[in-house]
């Protein structure tokens, strides 16, 4: 057992230390949703919930109301994916207020988001329309079209990794420019403006851009 | 004139600072559409917050070209 957890100990060393920021981010994402999941199992349906279950219940209330105008049959299939994937882009991007390199700046965990939107979408519209439904589309208006629609299938996700490495990237060279220059002003500019500006604000928004844009494109090669 | 490793950085760095340009057209883009939505609030003050949320979405999606200048200027910089 010992050797177990010493081996553990030298794999987690030896990540590079985006990753290890990733690794705890999943940590807190799972601890959190199962203490979650445990309670609203618990909930008595004639109380209002309190606390911060009552945000978590507010959170998938908002992402389900925002998901079934785009989706107006399936829906219920892709919902926990898309908020699953949404939470987890908010938690990395706030992971450097923890003093953690930011997941995304790394271009591996940028592009295998990509990676993870185009499995998605090719395989649910390969199950859900049938394959020849799907050769229709990509030959649609004419079967000359077919390459410029590869090269749309393949764009669109690896724009969406891209711009969330730029975004997050840009971050953290700033914070170092600023902290590298200014010394003990930069700890006054980095709490009040950098943090602030460039991890929450933008997080944020990268998040709910990435979970708009993914609900969009799966949404056109799902529905009809 | 002889092309070593000095010279290919310099280059380098200068190519870094040309792809930044790409923000110049970005920016471009983004003003207009703030100038859009401040006459939409204008004309129709009770939808400022599908406003926002509109904007907020349009300017993240219109960065995108100047986010592949970062980019390329990122990698051209420590990379190459």
């Amino acid at each position: 057992m010992n050797d177990f957890f010493n081996a553990l100990y030298h794999f987690y060393n030896g990540l590079s230390s985006a990753i290890k920021a990733s690794v705890v981010v999943f940590i807190i994402l799972i601890v959190m949703t199962t203490v979650v999941g445990l309670r609203v199992q618990k909930l008595d349906y004639k109380k209002t919930p309190k606390g911060f279950t009552f945000l978590m219940i507010m959170l998938v209330d908002m992402i389900n109301k925002m998901m079934i105008p785009i989706f107006p049959k399936h829906h219920k299939k892709f919902q926990p994916l898309l908020l699953t994937m949404f939470m987890y882009l908010l938690f990395a991007n706030w992971a450097s207020l923890l003093g953690l390199t930011a997941p995304l700046s790394n271009l591996n965990i940028a592009l295998s988001m990509s990676i993870i939107v185009f499995v998605t979408i090719q395989v649910s519209a390969l199950i859900i329309k049938k394959p020849k439904v799907r050769a229709q589309n990509l030959l649609s208006p004419n079967p000359l079209f077919l390459p410029l629609n590869l090269i749309g299938e393949f764009s669109t996700p690896f724009s969406m990794g891209m711009r969330l490495f730029g975004n997050l990237m840009s971050g953290s060279i700033l914070a170092i420019l600023i902290y590298h220059f200014t010394s003990y002003l930069g700890i006054l500019f980095g709490a009040f403006i950098l943090h602030p500006v460039f991890d929450i604000f933008f997080g944020a928004i990268q998040a709910y851009v990435f979970l708009n844009l993914f609900s969009i494109f799966l949404a056109i090669a799902v529905e009809d | 004139m002889n092309f070593n490793e000095f010279f290919v950085q310099g280059m380098a760095f200068l190519g870094a600072g040309l792809a930044v340009f790409t923000g110049f057209a970005t920016a471009i883009g983004q003003g207009y559409a703030a100038g859009k939505a401040v006459e939409a609030v204008g004309r129709q003050p009770e939808a400022i917050n599908e406003i926002r949320s509109t904007l907020l979405l349009g300017d993240a999606l219109a960065e995108t070209t100047g986010i592949y200048g970062l980019v390329i200027a990122i990698i051209l910089i420590f990379v190459a």
